[in-house]
């Protein structure tokens, strides 16, 4: 499998503050990759900084081959990199049916859309019963969903989801992570940044630890869940 | 750690204040009006910084509080015939009493409603008066001198006028230092940080925020009997106009909010801009003074949004971490 | 007395229209980047005077010149973002305030500059005369004005709530940073908020000129009156500040007719004092 994303030493600082030093990571093509870590380690960082919200200092981030590291966000978006952001983000006055057709904001052809929007809600019936409705009136999980769904209109070739268990019920939780693994089914690669270290290592090929800004481990992630620093640091073992 | 940055603020306050003293006694005597209009104009500033800078509340209508303070004593002097030291307790209680009637309203509002209706005041105060026979409307009302002493307010000589103007500018610099420094201070410094956060440590946010105003709006009531008293009229132009208003504001906002140096920067700023613009360019009545001022205003906004102070706080404290990029 | 009163209600609907019509503009700016623009009024006089300028050197009649006019305050709206709104659009609120201010002012010495302080109108407007309907007259150029005012209010309504444009500027306006990683491109749709604004001010200025005088500082009235419009209507919503439009008109005009004309801004900025107390966000404000 080829990298279809590729970060070489990326360096990040907020004004003075360094928030990643030296972060090289790679995203296979067609995989499921995890980055897993606590809060503050700098995962969401790292997020911002491969969709061009956060600028790198040094370093450099591939993207098919093309270094995207310079681009602007709507151009990242455009060459198929789907980010859902932590915290759903949903546009809340706005009906999920809008926030889907928003979500395909470069796709000019109206029928396409349309058949796009069918196909997510053959993934999340439950959001074709609320395609009317504000998404600021959908239940967490019901925006999870939304804002995933949201995030596949652009047809991307990678999707980056950040937290995506964050504050939901087991249950859904399950349920979305199964989801991944039917996601990644057709075609697409998922890049997964998740504080739940279990679940996101039981779907994902291969991960990344986190910790303070740079990546302290990484591997198989069948290797990575039995890595010692693993199961004291986030496992309790 | 807090201590050195705001040590070095205060000696430049100091500093400042000592050569505003000294200078009117070497200079003509319109260099001393031109020293008596800056030591007022920093006055206005340091308590609009008050409630604008310390309590976040930002008010775009100032200017009714110096348009108060000079009707109140213009009226008192001039219509009952009372002592000016008489006019200057009227005008600061009728500023007071009137901060107190549009704060009670106005202060639960949140910040964009507070400027709108600072806005909507400052316009009703301006269209009464002048609509208000008994005080002259557009006319105006003259003060006759009669008397020359400290006791009646009035001097023969203008660096008296200055001498007392500059009292009041050290009040408010030791009431700034003092409000800093207060529990009063640290409430308020919490109100704007956090609305929220203030209320739930039980801060009463409506009673702290009230004390700022009422304050700021007695400073500068002072400011307007003093001109009244100093110049010998009123009319609303020159009272409730809101160019007023808006100079007041922008010496704040230049200077920088919320520090006790800031605003008296930014009255050493645009005050001689205003003056100098005006006299060299204002007369030929093609709005050279405007573009000027106008252009200098939005340069700062760009490069120092924070004001001077934000250069001053990056230049004392070159390691400082920027919080607000970090959450 | 009832006619009295109809004819109160009409002239305070064809001002109302107006005032409706350039507070829409300030609320779709405010609505889209939260900044309150002080200049508002001030580009509504250069538009007034681009109008006057037409004229006066060509011959040309506002209502022909405007969509020139409408299209030069594009062009003023998109250079005002691109050098100056764009740099101050992370800074403090305040900043924005003093900011805006500054331009002003500035817009209002170029004008003086140019066209000197002296009042200006246009002696022979195209649109002259009355129009009487069974007892009641109204003017000809403030009855197009208000057509005209009520009908691009409505369009720019269904642009944003019908087009897939207007939606990702609801969306921009709602999270501007998980717009962008939809792929929409925040700055051209800044950009594209300033051009709109600031060509319904063209449109207002030069249906204006037909009726009304222009000097250098006749924005500042106007800028009040769509300051207390769009936060009378729930700051950020756009059919309120129509509304509120619509309602200082109304209040304006009767309060005009009852009490001496000096008293107008006092009956104005009160029922905006008056509501606020009843309702601290507005009539049609969003309580978050």
């Amino acid at each position: 499998m080829t990298a279809l994303l590729k970060l070489t030493n990326i360096a990040v600082a907020y004004g003075d503050v360094p928030a990643l030093f030296d972060v090289s990571m790679e995203v296979k093509s067609g995989s499921i990759t995890s980055v897993i870590g606590s809060n503050g380690a700098g995962k969401s960082t790292l997020l911002r900084s491969i969709v061009g919200l956060n600028r790198i200092h040094h370093g450099s981030i591939f993207f098919q081959s093309t270094q995207i590291d310079r681009q602007k966000t709507e151009d990242i978006v455009k060459s198929g990199i789907s980010l859902v952001p932590e915290g759903r983000h949903l546009f809340p006055r706005l009906t999920v049916t809008q926030n889907l057709i928003i979500g395909s904001y470069y796709n000019k052809n109206k029928q396409s859309v349309l058949d796009e929007i069918e196909f997510v809600f053959q993934i999340f019936p439950r959001l074709k019963e609320r395609h009317r409705q504000l998404a600021g009136t959908l239940s967490g999980g019901e925006q999870q969903m939304a804002s995933i769904a949201r995030g596949l209109m652009a047809k991307p070739q990678l999707l980056i989801i950040d937290e995506m268990s964050l504050g939901l019920a087991p249950i859904i939780v399950e349920e979305l992570f199964d989801l991944m693994i039917k996601i990644r089914s057709m075609g697409l690669t998922i890049l997964l940044v998740e504080q739940d270290v279990t679940s996101a290592l039981s779907i994902a090929d291969y991960a990344y630890v986190m910790q303070t800004g740079r990546i302290v481990l990484e591997g198989a992630s069948s290797e990575v869940l039995n890595a010692n620093i693993v199961k004291t640091a986030y496992l309790g073992l | 750690m807090k201590l050195p940055r705001k040590f070095t603020e205060y000696a430049i306050l100091i500093i400042i204040i000592v050569t505003i003293f000294i200078v009117p006694h070497f200079v003509s005597s319109f260099g001393i009006h031109f020293f008596i209009i800056l030591t007022m104009y920093a006055i206005m500033a340091i308590a609009w910084n008050w409630v604008g800078g310390y309590a976040g509340q930002v008010s775009v209508g100032h200017a009714v509080y110096f348009g108060i303070g000079a009707y109140s004593t213009a009226i008192v002097q001039e219509m009952f015939k009372l002592n000016p030291w008489f006019g200057l307790l009227t005008g600061v209680l009728v500023a007071l009493l009137f901060s107190l009637a549009v704060g009670l309203p106005t202060l639960r509002l949140s910040g964009r409603y507070f400027v709108i209706s600072t806005l909507a005041i400052g316009e009703i105060m301006y269209s009464l008066v002048m609509g208000w026979d008994f005080v002259g409307g557009g006319g105006g009302i003259y003060i006759k001198k009669i008397f020359y002493s400290f006791r009646s307010l009035t001097f023969t000589n203008i660096i008296s006028y200055f001498y007392l103007i500059f009292a009041f500018f050290l009040l408010s610099t030791v009431l700034t230092i003092w409000l800093e420094n207060s529990k009063l201070g640290f409430y308020l410094r919490a109100i704007k940080g956090d609305d929220e956060g203030a209320r739930a440590l039980g801060v009463d946010l409506r009673t702290n925020k009230q004390i700022a105003l009422s304050m700021s709006a007695m400073m500068t009531a002072i400011c307007g009997v003093f001109w009244v008293n100093y110049a010998s009229f009123i009319d609303p132009e020159s009272a409730f106009i809101n160019t007023i208003s808006v100079r007041i504001l922008l010496m704040a906002a230049v200077g920088g909010t919320g520090t006790a140096l800031g605003p008296v920067l930014g009255a050493l700023i645009i005050i001689p801009l205003t003056e100098s613009s005006r006299v060299l360019f204002g007369s030929s009545g093609r709005g050279l003074d405007l573009l000027i001022y106008g252009f200098l205003i939005m340069i700062i906004a760009v490069a120092q949004p924070r004001g001077i102070m934000g250069l001053f706080n990056r230049l004392s404290k070159p390691q400082k971490i920027d919080q607000e990029l970090i959450t | 007395m009832s006619d009295v009163i109809i004819q109160l209600v009409l002239s305070g609907i064809l001002w109302g229209s107006v005032y409706a019509l350039i507070a829409s503009g300030l609320t779709l700016i405010y609505s889209m980047m939260s900044i309150i623009n002080f200049a508002h009024g001030d580009l509504l006089m250069l538009a007034m005077y681009f109008a006057f300028t037409f004229f006066l050197k060509f011959n040309i009649d506002p209502i022909y010149s405007f969509p020139v006019v409408i299209i030069l305050l594009g062009v003023v709206g998109f250079i005002i973002y691109k050098i100056l709104i764009r740099r101050v659009i992370e800074a403090p609120m305040f900043a924005q305030v003093f900011c805006t201010f500054g331009l002003g002012v500035f817009i209002q010495g170029l004008a003086q500059f140019i066209w000197s302080p002296i009042y200006r109108n246009i002696p022979t407007p195209v649109l002259s005369g009355v129009w009487r309907i069974m007892g009641i007259s109204v003017s000809k150029s403030q009855v197009i004005t208000a057509i005209v005012a009520i009908s691009a209010a409505l369009l720019t309504y269904i642009f944003i709530t019908k087009t897939k444009t207007g939606w990702s500027m609801l969306a921009v306006s709602q999270d501007s940073e998980a717009a962008a990683l939809m792929g929409i491109p925040v700055e051209k749709i800044y950009s594209l908020t300033w051009i709109l604004g600031a060509a319904l001010i063209g449109l207002a200025g030069s249906f204006m000129m037909e009726f009304y005088y222009v000097y250098p500082t006749v924005g500042t009235v106007f800028s009040n009156i769509a300051l207390i419009t769009i936060a009378l209507g729930g700051f950020g919503s756009i059919e309120g500040a129509f509304l509120a439009g619509l309602i200082v008109g109304v209040v304006e005009s009767f309060s005009g007719f009852f009490l001496p004309s000096m008293l107008k801004p006092v009956i104005v900025f009160s029922l905006y004092l008056v509501v606020i107390t009843v309702r601290p966000k507005g009539l049609l404000g969003r309580v978050s």
